[in-house]
């Protein structure tokens, strides 16, 4: 018994609540660098659940899943073992905008997870609902459940997903839940809005699942997976499984006119859910109204795994009430006699408004509490895994008494999407995209372990035997590309045949391989047998060569761009400054700033209602103040 | 002999009766497609609200009559899920044993699954039967929807007999017909969770409960009564493997590597009991605290041991709700229901010969008339029925 008189379970050194895909991959982090980790959860049966798309990846989100793989995180190595489908995006655009997709096994995938928490020796699970946290001068020290049970922590990261005060809403049906059957989490929002966090609503919404033995799949296109499928993980062996075909239809006049006819009913309109829902990953009522011009909206109908007839149709998301879902199901082409095994459902929930986090995630005005997904306002697994995985290692730094681990907008999409949370206010649920990263050339698919795997293993979380074959990876680029500079082709007539079938022009004189290499047509494969000296590497070693060479330009252009912001981003603004009696800036500028608290000037910046002789002001006043 | 089927009409007088009733809702039938050639309609012949072992052994073995099945469960994540002692049967001498066996004579799904990979370990000296209750929930789930069904998600509200046919409302607002219904909703009646001395709703730890179908079941006469079944804690198997821990009382869960203590019984809250424990075993930890749910079963005299309702027919209960105790029992029930409504619906499938003394049919017996609630047909019980 403690002091207070609650009855105490032993000290953890970190606690996560929540067993979603945030909460995995920060207790997963927590636990590998050497720290005493607890897993609370609602239902242990629901560990890694995915409440929508049975995928992982895809656009934006794909480099996502590559970067927590590099820094030593859990979902591309489940990703590369459940996958029923990979697929690489975007291979006709260029490097920058690729991505790899994995239609998963839902339940393999959740397997997965449970097999890799329970592989952990320092870290324990807990079934139980937490009601409280526990704060003593402005730091974390536990967290209470509902029995009364008191958890000492010293570090604690809420990853609650949907579960705060969640209401489903279905047409004119509401009730409280944080997934369609689950129980959501009632108290948890009061203990912290009283302990001084600023909440607000958001909504998410999922499409229904209809039977795979009531489809039409011959009035569908069926899209197939990729015949080598690559893998997020180098160190995933190749997956060379038979893969489960998706299916694409699109929704017809019919299926408009039906949503159009029923619009009064969606919850959007009566009311009944007043979060606002995320813009980008929109119903096909809000597409409806959105767009009236599209005569036609794609509709791909995915299987949720090898053992189970449920089918996942993605872009058919609504909360309309269930006997119109079933009237819009079958008003889509092949989806006729489609039978429902789920509806589709809107759910309510509580997030905390992210500006009062700081970049490393740890709550500004709470020493040692952490937040890590859905709860912050994101969407997605992706996002979510990204942040617990950030959120694991700087609790454990905090925990250390170490400066925090945080990425630039420079360095990785993490960054990204961490310094948008906290920097931008987000007015619906954020999700990550390419648009995003101004600098996406440099932040590319083929070379995220090259970028960050130094830092998965100087934290403990990457192996030295993974860091160097990554390493030795790189070394290998290197020594291909300066090869390649060296390396030259002679003119001659096949190689002007060459060329000329590549569809580019002869050669004149001979240059070096990089040079030609720059043509867009010019392929480095096909360039191999016509090279002075000969080359041999792997195809990924070959491929990433090849993109660094053609796109050099654009990358040193990039580079230079960073190096002439470094100095704003490198200028700390202290962190108990007060901008009450900085005069020469706006208003607004003044009451963002001290809302959000940039930790230097580059984050400072890009504050919406920051103007750039706001910075300018700021600067001049941090100069003279050193 | 046959099961004896009560009824006090022919089979072909509903028959008749269903085709003449304009039906309200619309039918919408769509092409044939094999192997389920009913897939719009929101008539079935069997309705069957519940997907644990009774449900799901009900919807395949009426189907395999003939019978067009719609099951319903409130999530189906948790279909044929079993929350309590993974020990299904304790050996040769347990009746649990016996009445597996007469389910598989029967065509039911259970013993099948458990010679799946990975889903059960039977020690063939013994007998015992142990279960991996996530890979049999995955298999249960599996074999359901690749049987002749419909399966849906859905909280059903109310129930109503109308003309013959019996119609389920859900909590969404939609309406399903049957010529029969077979409920088997388990803990979930009025269900009510009590940890550590606090109570609070559900049907299971995490789940909600189903109280308007609990309220409409009184409503229309059937008695019910209220009964305590416990769950134990569970353990982390890692954390015992330097202590030593007995194998008595503890079983391996499967999932997550937990074992489940039967029979211990731990006081207070979750750090209270976990204080508890380590007294003894000082590295011991609980990943799941016991609790117990408090929930509506059949009263005695409710049903008869056809299982079906006495008064109302064409409803039907199976499983827990009926008044079991084991999982066993509730997935041969299951079976017993199923059957017996497919036949009420018109569609009797093949006969099955069976003895009168068997064990399942004094499984139907007990349920049916033994004043002791929950009933079972084990001979000696050595702990609480979980």
């Amino acid at each position: 018994m403690t002091k207070t008189g609650m009855h105490s379970v032993p000290a953890f050194d970190v606690v996560v609540v929540g067993g979603g895909h945030a909460g995995c991959e920060a207790a997963l982090a927590a636990a590998r660098m050497g720290c005493s980790t607890l897993l609370l959860t609602l239902n242990l049966g629901k560990i890694a659940l995915m409440p929508c798309n049975p995928a992982v990846g895809g656009i934006g989100k794909g480099q996502l899943t590559r970067e927590i793989d590099a820094l030593g995180g859990e979902q591309g190595k489940n990703a590369d073992s459940s996958f029923i489908q990979m697929k690489m995006l975007n291979t006709g655009k260029g490097p920058a905008v690729q991505a790899l997709r994995a239609q998963t096994d839902k339940k393999i995938y959740e397997d997965n997870m449970k097999h890799a928490l329970i592989a952990e020796p320092l870290l324990q699970v807990l079934e139980g609902v937490t009601t409280e946290i526990i704060v003593s001068r402005e730091t974390i020290v536990g967290v209470k459940l509902k029995d009364g049970s008191f958890i000492p922590a010293k570090a604690v990261i809420l990853a609650c997903g949907t579960f705060l005060r969640g209401k489903i809403v279905i047409g004119d049906r509401f009730f409280p839940a944080g997934r369609m059957g689950e129980a959501p989490a009632r108290e948890l929002s009061l203990s912290l809005i009283k302990a001084g966090l600023k909440l607000s609503r958001f909504q998410s919404a999922t499409p229904p699942r209809v039977d795979a033995r009531s489809l039409h799949t011959d009035k569908m296109q069926i899209e197939p997976g990729d015949q080598n499928p690559a893998t997020f993980s180098p160190s995933s062996k190749p997956n060379r499984q038979a893969q489960l075909p998706c299916y694409l239809t699109y929704t017809t006049e019919k299926t408009h006119e039906v949503v159009r006819s029923h619009l009064h009913l969606s919850p959007i309109k009566t009311g009944s859910i007043s979060g606002a829902g995320p813009r980008y990953c929109p119903s096909i009522d809000r597409k409806v109204i959105n767009f009236p011009d599209r005569n036609r909206h794609p509709v791909f109908v995915e299987p949720e795994g090898q053992r189970t007839k449920e089918v996942y149709l993605q872009g058919l998301t609504t909360s309309l009430p269930v006997w119109v879902q079933e009237k819009i199901v079958r008003a889509t082409p092949g989806l006729e006699d489609a039978r429902l095994m789920r509806p589709g459902y809107a759910v309510e929930y509580d997030y905390v408004i992210p500006s009062q986090l700081k970049l490393s995630l740890e709550t500004k005005i709470i020493a040692g509490l952490f937040l890590a997904g859905q709860i912050n306002g994101t969407s997605g697994y992706e996002e979510a895994a990204a942040q617990g995985l950030i959120a694991g290692i700087n609790a454990v730094l905090s925990v250390r008494g170490e400066a925090p681990f945080t990425l630039k907008r420079s360095q990785a999409y993490i960054g990204v999407l961490i310094d948008d949370l906290v920097t931008k206010e987000v007015d619906e649920p954020y999700r990550i995209f390419t648009s995003r990263a101004e600098y996406r050339l440099l932040l590319r698919h083929d070379n995220a372990h090259a970028r960050l795997a130094s830092f998965g293993n100087s934290l403990g979380l990457v192996s030295d035997s993974a860091f160097f074959r990554i390493s030795d990876e790189q070394r290998r680029l290197d020594n291909l590309i300066s090869n390649l500079s060296k390396t030259k082709v002679q003119p001659g007539a096949s190689v002007d045949r060459l060329l000329t079938g590549l569809g580019t022009a002869t050669l004149p004189e001979s240059c070096s391989a990089e040079q030609l290499l720059k043509r867009p047509e010019a392929r480095l494969k096909d360039l191999l047998p016509v090279l002075d000296k000969p080359i041999t590497e792997d195809d990924g070693i070959l491929n990433r060569a090849e993109i660094e060479i053609k796109y050099s330009g654009y990358i040193s252009r990039q580079l230079d761009d960073i190096n002439r912001r470094s100095s704003m981003e490198e200028t700390p603004i202290p962190a108990n400054m007060s901008f009450e009696h900085l005069r020469g800036i706006t208003n607004e500028a003044r009451e963002k700033l001290a809302r959000i608290r940039p930790s230097n000037l580059g984050q400072a910046s890009r504050i919406a209602g920051v103007s750039p002789a706001d910075i300018s002001v700021l600067c001049l006043y941090l100069r003279s103040d050193r | 002999m046959c099961w004896q089927i009560r009824i006090s009409l022919p089979a072909s007088f509903f028959r008749r009766r269903l085709q003449n009733i304009p039906l309200p809702l619309q039918t919408v039938r769509g092409r044939d497609l094999k192997p389920l050639d009913y897939t719009n309609r929101l008539n079935y012949d069997v309705l069957v609200i519940g997907g644990g072992p009774a449900g799901c052994e009900a919807s395949a073995a009426a189907a395999s009559a003939g019978a067009t099945v719609l099951c319903i469960s409130i999530n189906l994540d948790t279909i044929g899920l079993h929350p309590g002692c993974p020990v299904l049967a304790d050996g040769i001498d347990d009746a649990r044993y016996h009445v597996l066996g007469e389910l598989h004579n029967m065509g039911g799904m259970l013993p099948g699954l458990l010679r799946r990979e990975g889903v059960s370990a039977s020690l063939s000296s013994s007998r015992k039967i142990v279960i991996d209750k996530r890979q049999l929930s995955l298999a249960y789930k599996e074999a359901l929807e690749s049987g002749d069904v419909a399966v849906r998600q859905g909280l059903v509200v109310s129930i109503r007999p109308e003309a013959e046919i019996w119609t389920a409302h859900t909590k969404l607002g939609e309406s399903f017909n049957g010529a029969c219904i077979i409920l088997a909703v388990g803990t979930f009646l009025l269900g009510l969770i009590e940890e550590a001395g606090a109570f609070y709703p559900g049907g299971r730890y995490g789940e909600i409960p189903a109280n308007a179908l609990a309220r409409r079941l009184d409503s229309m006469g059937v008695k019910t009564e209220r009964v305590r079944s416990a769950s134990f804690p569970h353990l982390d198997s890692r954390s015992l493997k330097a202590e030593g821990f007995g194998a008595e009382g503890l079983t391996p869960d499967g999932q997550l590597g937990e074992l489940y203590g039967k029979n211990i019984i731990t006081e207070g809250n979750r750090a209270a009991a976990l204080a508890g424990l380590r007294a003894s075993f000082p590295e011991v930890w609980i990943t799941r605290a016991g609790y117990a749910i408090h929930h509506q079963i059949l009263s005695v005299n409710q049903i008869g041991d056809n299982l079906e309702a006495n008064g109302l027919p064409g409803l039907f209960f199976a499983g827990r709700v009926a008044g079991c105790s084991y999982f066993s029992e509730a997935a041969a029930l299951g079976a017993i229901a199923g059957r017996n409504a497919a036949a009420r619906a018109g569609k009797p499938g093949p006969a099955t010969l069976t003895s009168s003394n068997n064990f399942v049919s004094k499984l139907c017996r007990a349920v049916a008339n033994d004043n002791k609630r929950p009933a079972t047909v084990r001979q000696h019980p050595t702990d609480i029925p979980t």
